[in-house]
């Protein structure tokens, strides 16, 4: 039995007197590809952050690595959403990756050689060498999310958390993406939240479907129904690859 | 003339690093609160008869911590928090001013700039405030750069974004002391957005935009100075007119060819 990386147990979070998280328990291994899928305002986001320890539980605990998530922050790389900044900032995208030693890094050093060089490695394992001087402004989104995920490798993480890396991006980046990930899982431990549900299952080993509460499943046998009562209304799985007469509604979302 | 010379170049320093952070973090309102709020600061001065710009230093500072703690930690809207501290500061001046026996009366110089009449002790406190703007970003240039660039990501790897927000607010602070003397409190907002605004159009990265932003805010005074003199109007509004001018060119200009 592999130990758990991550654990939470009876996780409730409210935020403004609404109840985003209830009782919420689950354990996700070490070098496990765990994927979060379920509809907006389910509490996906709000449990990466309270792994992350940017959000405190209202009730319940969460230990990453056996420890508060604050004490393991070093430990945690992350690949937040695209809108989380300003896209005409003006920094190169080899920067914006360093920022991903912040962590790692003491207070007043500046960053040195070692930390260009994992840069350097980041940017090759994402296949982004070439636009390393490349202002973020100028990026596709799907270079965009590749330059976020490398700079949470730079800071050699042993979990990784992805909230949606593959939305707003088109089909072919997003199975670079997942191939990009497929790799990496053999070295750490990843969580993905997503709205990808007819891809995901086929990457995953397995999925917790959340919605307030949660209800957990393999990737392969993540059903229709499944996914029907996490998002309260019917859900009709399409594997890629694959034709349905009846649109995804889970992926319209 | 030489004071003025002098005032606009150790302006134009705190002016175009403290004016970069401004515009890349999109907290321009703020900085006018804290410029509208530190007129408390100069009728404090006024009123026990010392430099109103010493009075102008703990006001504003304050001014600043008050509008950072109530929009980040007190669950206040932040305009609403600029606003309260806005007009606050403001009342709180002419009250002071209207206690203080006599006429006060370099107040249009505090209000509205009055870069030809800079003392040299004002010229030493703002060498003084330059050099201490200087080191805190020297110190913190890394954890600033990823705060103002992604607070979530600089908060998850372990930043206390919110200490330096409020740092960063406290230097807005003491460059709004700094650009009293050559565009007044009412003005300070121009001079803080403008160049930078205008620098970022051409600059890779933020150390080239606070390089271009200085040097611009130094372009704008110099050339207002003159056409202030050409004219015979105020410096302090015919800096600000200029700047405005050349921004809104620049933005035409680029919307002809394209570009946004």
């Amino acid at each position: 039995m592999r130990s758990p990386v991550v654990t939470v147990k009876e996780l409730s979070v409210s935020i403004d007197g609404a109840k985003i998280l209830e009782g919420l328990s689950l354990d996700v291994h070490e070098n496990e590809f765990f994927g979060i899928v379920g509809p907006n305002g389910g509490g996906k986001t709000t449990l990466l952050r309270v792994i992350l320890g940017l959000q405190k539980p209202t009730s319940g605990r969460v230990t990453v690595f056996g420890n508060e998530p604050l004490l393991s922050r070093k430990e945690i790389g992350y690949v937040p959403q695209l809108a989380s900044f300003s896209r005409d900032f003006p920094i190169s995208v080899r920067d914006a990756v360093l920022m991903g030693r912040l962590s790692r890094k003491k207070l007043f050093r500046p960053y040195d050689r070692q930390d260009l060089e994992l840069v350097g490695k980041a940017l090759e394992t994402v296949g982004m060498t070439a636009l390393k001087e490349r202002h973020v402004a100028e990026l596709s989104g799907g270079e965009m999310q590749r330059m976020l995920i490398a700079r949470a490798l730079v800071s050699q993480p042993r979990l990784l958390l992805l909230d949606e890396p593959t939305a707003s991006i088109d089909p072919a980046m997003k199975t670079t993406i997942y191939d990009l990930l497929d790799t990496l899982k053999h070295e750490m431990t990843i969580i993905m939240v997503t709205h990808d549900t007819g891809t995901i299952s086929r990457h995953v080993s397995r999925v917790a479907c959340l919605n307030c509460r949660v209800t957990m499943t393999t990737g392969e046998q993540m059903t229709s129904e499944a996914l029907s009562d996490t998002y309260h209304y019917p859900v009709t799985m399409v594997k890629h690859g694959e034709r349905s007469d009846r649109p995804l509604r889970g992926e319209e979302e | 003339m030489q004071h003025a010379v002098w005032a606009a170049l150790l302006a134009s320093v705190a002016c175009g690093v403290i004016g970069t952070y401004v515009v890349v973090r999109k907290i321009g309102f703020i900085s006018g609160g804290i410029a509208h709020a530190a007129f408390g600061g100069i009728g404090i001065g006024y009123y026990l008869g010392i430099n109103p710009l010493l009075g102008l230093i703990p006001f504003s500072l304050l001014s600043a911590l008050g509008i950072g703690l109530l929009s980040k930690k007190g669950k206040m809207a932040e305009d609403t928090a600029i606003g309260a501290f806005w007009a606050a500061g403001m009342a709180a001046g002419v009250v002071f001013i209207g206690l203080t026996p006599g006429y006060a009366p370099d107040l249009f110089s505090y209000l509205f700039g009055s870069i030809l009449t800079v003392p040299s002790s004002d010229l030493l406190m703002i060498a003084g405030l330059d050099v201490l703007i200087l080191l805190v970003v020297a110190l913190f240039f890394n954890e600033f750069l990823a705060s103002s660039f992604d607070e979530e990501y600089a908060e998850a790897s372990g930043i206390r974004t919110t200490v330096l927000y409020l740092v960063q607010l406290c230097l807005i602070a003491l460059t709004v002391v700094v650009l009293v003397r050559v565009v007044g409190i009412v003005m300070v907002i121009a001079l803080l957005t403008i160049p930078p605004a205008i620098a970022r159009h051409f600059s890779r990265n933020i150390l080239t935009m606070m390089v271009g932003s200085s040097l611009l805010c130094l372009l704008f005074m110099l050339a207002g100075l003159w056409l202030s003199y050409l004219f015979n109007v105020a410096s302090g509004a015919m800096i600000i007119l200029l700047a405005a001018s050349v921004f809104m060119i620049i933005a035409a200009g680029r919307r002809l060819i394209g570009k946004t």
